[in-house]
C-alpha cells in the first residue's frame, strides 16, 4: 500500500504538472501572436518554438498518466472519465501549437483596424483556457467548484465569438485589403477562436463527468 | 474415526469459507478497489490469524452443533450443511452458513422426534427478514449521509481513491479476522471432546491438541476462500447492482452495524429502555445483510432502477432453499449414518414433568393445577409431552414452550475434571472454583445447575457484570460438556 501511495501522489503531481503545460503553453500564446501583430517576428519565433516544445512534453506526460491510470488499476470508476478529460484537454495544446505554426509558416497581414480586437481576442482565449484548466483542476481536487469555472469558460467562449465575428465583419467590411488577404485574416480569426471552441469542449464533457460523480 | 467425524467440520469450513468470504471482500472487489486475487490472500491469512489468535479464546463457546447430543449426529449435520452450501455455492448463489446450519439442527431435532422450540425457531425467522430490512434502511441513509459529505471533501480524486482502498483492505482483514474469529466454534467446536490431534512440542513451542484443531479448521475456511470464493464473490459485486466504491464501503459498514445490533446485549437493553421492541439476540446471516444494504444503496441512487431485480429474485429464493434443502438432506443422511454406517447420531431426550418442574413452574407464576394430569409420567421425547399438553390444559403456546423447556431431563453430572479439557481462560478461577464446588452432583435438568450456581455469589454478580449472550453460551457449553451421554 505504501508503493501504491507513492504512485499516488507521483500521479497527482503529474496530472497537476500536466496541467501547468496548459497555462503555460496559452500564456506564451498570448504572448506570441501579441508580438507578432506589432510585428516583433524573432521574439514571436522564439515563442512559438517554446509551445512546440510544450506540446511534445505534454503529450509525454499524457502517455505516462494515462499508463500509470491503467497498469496500476486506479479510480476504477472514473478511470474512463479522466483519461477522456486528459485526451480533450490535449486537443487544445494541439490546437494553441498548431495555430503558432500556422501563423510561423504563412505569415498573415494583421490590418492595423483590427490589432486592438485581436489583442482583446487573445486575452479572451487565454481567460478561456486558464478557467478550463481550473475546471480541469477542481474535477481533481474540489468537484463542488468545477461549475463556477465551466460557467466563466462559457462566457469567455462566447466573448471570442463575439469579438472575432465583429473582426471579421470589419475586415471584410474594408475596401482597402484584398479578398484574399481578407480569406486568410478570417480564416485564421476563425483558428484562434477554436481554441476556445476546444476548451468549452472539454468543459461540456466535463460537466456530464461531475454530473456522474455527485449523482 | 475422530478424523472421519472431523470431516463434517472441516467440509463446512470450505463451504463457509468459499460462500462467506463475498460478505467481506464481495464489493471491493466487485468495484475494482481490491484484485481478486489480494483479497483472497487477505482474506484467507486474517480468518486463519482471527480463529487462532482469537478464536479459541474469546468465542469460549462449541458453537450451535452443541445443541446436537451425539457427536455422530453433529458430524452428519455438518457435513450435509456444508455440501449444501457448497451446491448451493456452485450454483452462484449468495446462501446463508447461519441458515443452512440452522435447518441441519432443525433436520435432526425432527429425525430425533425432539420437540421443536418454536418460539425460538420463530424469533430466528424474524430475525432473518428484520435483518435486511434493519440494514435496508441504514445502508439507505448512510449512503446519502456520505455521499453527501465526499462531494464536499476537498481531497484529490487518487487520494480519495487510495484511502477507499486502505478502508476496504483494512476493514476486509478485519472483517476476515472477526470472521474466523467467530466462526471456528461452528466449524470445530463440537469435536473439542473428541480431537483427533494430541498435544505437540515443537523445538520448545507447546502447542496444544485444541491449538491444532482450531488451526486445522481455519485452514479449511481458508482453502474453502482460495479455491471456491470467486463465484460468489462476483455474484455480490457485480450482478446486483453496480456499486460505487463510496456504495461499497457503505455496504460493508452496514454490514458490521447490524450483526453488532443483533449480538450485542447493550443494544437490546438500550432499545427495551426506550421503550422499543428488542431485537432477539439470535444468530443471523450476513449475506442476507449484504444484500439489504445494496438495495438500500440501489434505491438511494435511483429508485430501484439500478438493481438486478432478476438475480434478486434467485437469492431470496436461495434463502427459503437453503434451510428446507440443509434439513431435509441432514435428515436423510442422519437416516443412513444411523441405519447403513450404524453411527450413534442421537440420544433420546426424555421429559418429565416431575416435582422439581412443578415447584419451578409455580415459582414463575403458571397455574399448575392442569399439570397434575401429566405429573411424573415420562415421555419419550418433547413432542408427545406437547401433544398431551394441548389435549389435557388450555395453556399458551408459549407456556407450553416454557413447560417443556424446563421438563427436558437432561441428566447432567458434573464432572469438574473435565473443565481441563477446554482452553484456559474460558472460565475465570471463580468460576471454576464455583463449578468445582458442584464436582459430583447430578441434575435431571439443566437449569437446576443454574439454579446452584447463581446461588453462588459469583453468578449474582455475574449477571450484571457480563452480558447475558456469554452466559448463555456458557451455560450451552456447561450443559454439552455434563451431559452424560454425550461422545
Amino acid at each position: 500500500m505504501i508503493n501504491v501511495w507513492k504512485k499516488t501522489k507521483e500521479l497527482e503531481n503529474k496530472i497537476d504538472q500536466y496541467l501547468d503545460f496548459f497555462i503555460e503553453a496559452s500564456l506564451h500564446f498570448k504572448e506570441g501572436l501579441s508580438l507578432y501583430i506589432r510585428n516583433v517576428i524573432d521574439k514571436f519565433e522564439e515563442k512559438s518554438v517554446i509551445v512546440d516544445g510544450l506540446e511534445s512534453k505534454g503529450d509525454a506526460f499524457r502517455r505516462e498518466i494515462e499508463n500509470v491510470i491503467y497498469t496500476e488499476l486506479l479510480i476504477p470508476e472514473s478511470r474512463g472519465d479522466v483519461l477522456a478529460i486528459i485526451e480533450n484537454a490535449d486537443s487544445v495544446l494541439n490546437k494553441i501549437t498548431e495555430v503558432m505554426i500556422e501563423f510561423a509558416i504563412q505569415r498573415p497581414y494583421i490590418p492595423d483596424s483590427i490589432k486592438d480586437s485581436f489583442e482583446t481576442l487573445l486575452n479572451y482565449t487565454d481567460r478561456c483556457v486558464q478557467e478550463m484548466v481550473s475546471a480541469t483542476r477542481m474535477y481533481f481536487k474540489n468537484i463542488q467548484e468545477v461549475r463556477n469555472h465551466i460557467k466563466a469558460v462559457m462566457h469567455y467562449e462566447h466573448e471570442c465569438d463575439e469579438v472575432g465575428n465583429e473582426m471579421k465583419k470589419k475586415v471584410f467590411l474594408d475596401a482597402t485589403i484584398d479578398s484574399c488577404c481578407k480569406i486568410q485574416i478570417a480564416q485564421f480569426v476563425k483558428m484562434v477562436q477554436e481554441v476556445s471552441d476546444k476548451a468549452e469542449d472539454v468543459c461540456d464533457r466535463l460537466s456530464i463527468y461531475v454530473i456522474k460523480r455527485m449523482a | 474415526m475422530s478424523f472421519i467425524f472431523l470431516l463434517g467440520g472441516l467440509v463446512l469450513g470450505w463451504s463457509l469459507g468459499a460462500n462467506n468470504t463475498a460478505d467481506i471482500f464481495g464489493t471491493a472487489v466487485g468495484t475494482r478497489m481490491v484484485k481478486l486475487r489480494t483479497a483472497l490472500i487477505v482474506a484467507s491469512i486474517f480468518v486463519v490469524l482471527g480463529a487462532v489468535l482469537q478464536g479459541s479464546n474469546t468465542t469460549k463457546s462449541i458453537g450451535e452443533l452443541g445443541r446436537i447430543n451425539a457427536i455422530g449426529g453433529a458430524f452428519t449435520v455438518c457435513l450435509a450443511t456444508g455440501l449444501t452450501v457448497i451446491w448451493m455455492t456452485r450454483a452462484g448463489f449468495l446462501v446463508s452458513i447461519t441458515q443452512a446450519l440452522v435447518g441441519g439442527i432443525v433436520g435432526w431435532t425432527i429425525f430425533s422426534g425432539d420437540f421443536i422450540n418454536t418460539s425460538s425457531l420463530g424469533q430466528i425467522f424474524e430475525a432473518w427478514v428484520i435483518s435486511p430490512l434493519i440494514a435496508f434502511v441504514l445502508a439507505l441513509l448512510l449512503f446519502k449521509l456520505a455521499h453527501s459529505k465526499i462531494i464536499r471533501v476537498k481531497l484529490n480524486l487518487f487520494t480519495i481513491d487510495y484511502y477507499f482502498r486502505l478502508a476496504f483492505i483494512t476493514l476486509g482483514a478485519l472483517g476476515a479476522f472477526s470472521f474466523g474469529a467467530n466462526n471456528i466454534a461452528n466449524i470445530v467446536g463440537v469435536y473439542i471432546f473428541s480431537n483427533p490431534f494430541k498435544n505437540l512440542y515443537l523445538s520448545g513451542l507447546n502447542i496444544s491438541a485444541y491449538q491444532l484443531l482450531i488451526f486445522i479448521g481455519s485452514l479449511s475456511i481458508s482453502a474453502g476462500i482460495l479455491t471456491g470464493s470467486e463465484k460468489v464473490m462476483k455474484t455480490v459485486g457485480e450482478r446486483i447492482l453496480k456499486l460505487s466504491p463510496l456504495a461499497g464501503l457503505v455496504v460493508v459498514l452496514t454490514q458490521s452495524i447490524v450483526l453488532l445490533i443483533f449480538s450485542s446485549d447493550i443494544i437490546k437493553k438500550v432499545l427495551v429502555f426506550l421503550h422499543l421492541p428488542p431485537l432477539p439476540l439470535v444468530p443471523i446471516s450476513s449475506s442476507q445483510v449484504v444484500i439489504g444494504a445494496m438495495i438500500g444503496i440501489g434505491i438511494a441512487r435511483g429508485g430501484g432502477r439500478l438493481v438486478n431485480f432478476g438475480v434478486l429474485k434467485h437469492i431470496v429464493l436461495a434463502w427459503v432453499i437453503t434451510p428446507i434443502a440443509a434439513g431435509i438432506l441432514s435428515f436423510f443422511m442422519l437416516y443412513f449414518a444411523q441405519n447403513v454406517f450404524q453411527i450413534v447420531v442421537k440420544y433420546p431426550v426424555r421429559y418429565q414433568i416431575d416435582r422439581v418442574v412443578i415447584e419451578k413452574l409455580k415459582s414463575e407464576g403458571l397455574d399448575t393445577s392442569q399439570l397434575r394430569k401429566v405429573s411424573e409420567k415420562v415421555y419419550p421425547n418433547g413432542r408427545m409431552l406437547k401433544m398431551e399438553l394441548q389435549r389435557i390444559s388450555n395453556y399458551s403456546r408459549g407456556e407450553i414452550n416454557r413447560i417443556i423447556d424446563i421438563s427436558r431431563i437432561d441428566s447432567i453430572i458434573v464432572d469438574s475434571t473435565k473443565l481441563n479439557e477446554l482452553p484456559e481462560k474460558w472460565f475465570t478461577p471463580v468460576e471454576t472454583e464455583a463449578l468445582k464446588n458442584l464436582h459430583g452432583r447430578k441434575y435431571a435438568h439443566a437449569w437446576q445447575m443454574w439454579e446452584d450456581l447463581s446461588g453462588a455469589e459469583y453468578f449474582i454478580n455475574y449477571e450484571t457484570r457480563k452480558d447475558s449472550t456469554e452466559l448463555r453460551k456458557k451455560r450451552e457449553l456447561l450443559t454439552f460438556l455434563f451431559r452424560h451421554t454425550y461422545k
